[in-house]
């Protein structure tokens, strides 16, 4: 039955799971916060996946609900990394560093 | 024929994401991240999505690697990348992750998926309907969203501003006490 990799949904489901974690460990072991954004970016990137290959393994009919929720993924991570990368650069003009260890005026 | 060029795609993918995650020069993640944009682009139209892989072309590698790019060329330009972050270690983060896709691998096994493919067809008037009729709403939230972040991007930026909420620098926190005064 299921013949084709290219057409069983659990490919590109697997698929999305491994650039996910690949965002994950990104932004886990990395101290520059422009490496921790590229991290986020590619795990908004995995679940945007998903909802295309739930909305085309659908049926006949494509659900294009789905795309919806990928295209508003999207814009929201474009202007979420516009907003993170104003506060960095304002935030390099004061300590000269992108780097977290040296952003720490909160800790008291 | 799909299946070559899926596992193709797939493995362009997958070596992006990998280049980002273990890269230790900050140009080369950015560059890992662009490959892996373009070939999840790929993937989007082997799923019959065409306007979201355009989509994704514009908004990804025509504006956000832009600004990802310019940023990284503005702050320090690749000095001080090369360190890892000593408050979380590579092995323990290596064991979350390896727990995490565990789980989801397990999740994906169980689960019984319903397979049965859609038919390639243009999509781009079926989401200009949704957009225009069920999702109105939001469609409309994204445009206000825009425009605040457009107007707090430039406030967030401004000189005055940025000195303003300098807390390590007494000098400038003095000088503002006086221009006050003023």
């Amino acid at each position: 039955m299921i013949s084709l990799i290219s057409e069983n949904p659990n490919s590109y489901l697997v698929l999305s799971i491994i650039i996910f974690s690949a965002g994950m460990f990104t932004v886990l072991t990395r101290k520059n916060i422009l490496a921790i954004i590229m991290g986020i970016e590619l795990m908004l990137n995995a679940s945007a996946v998903n909802f295309i290959t739930f909305s085309f393994f659908h049926g006949k009919n494509t659900l294009y609900s789905g795309h919806i929720f990928a295209i508003l993924i999207i814009v929201l991570a474009a202007a979420e990394v516009v907003v993170a990368l104003a506060i960095l650069l304002a935030s390099f003009q004061q300590r000269k560093s992108v780097v977290t260890d040296d952003i720490s005026d909160l800790k008291g | 024929m799909k299946d070559i060029l899926f596992l193709c795609v797939a493995f362009f993918a997958i070596c992006g994401a990998l280049l980002t995650a273990v890269s230790q020069s900050i140009i080369n993640a950015a560059l890992g991240l662009l490959l892996s944009l373009i070939s999840v682009a790929a993937i989007y139209i082997l799923l019959s999505a065409d306007f979201v892989a355009i989509t994704q072309i514009l908004v990804y590698v025509g504006g956000v690697m832009v600004l990802l790019l310019f940023s990284i060329m503005l702050s320090s330009g690749g000095k001080d990348m090369s360190k890892n972050n000593p408050s979380m270690k590579v092995l323990p983060a290596f064991v979350t992750v390896l727990f995490f896709s565990g789980f989801a691998f397990y999740a994906l096994k169980s689960a019984n998926l319903p397979y049965s493919p859609g038919e390639f067809a243009a999509s781009t008037r079926e989401i200009g309907h949704l957009f225009l009729k069920d999702y109105i709403l939001v469609f409309e939230l994204v445009s206000v969203l825009i425009v605040v972040i457009l107007v707090g991007a430039g406030v967030m930026l401004r000189k005055e501003l940025v000195r303003k909420i300098s807390f390590s620098d007494k000098n400038s926190i003095a000088e503002d006490k006086q221009e006050d005064k003023k």
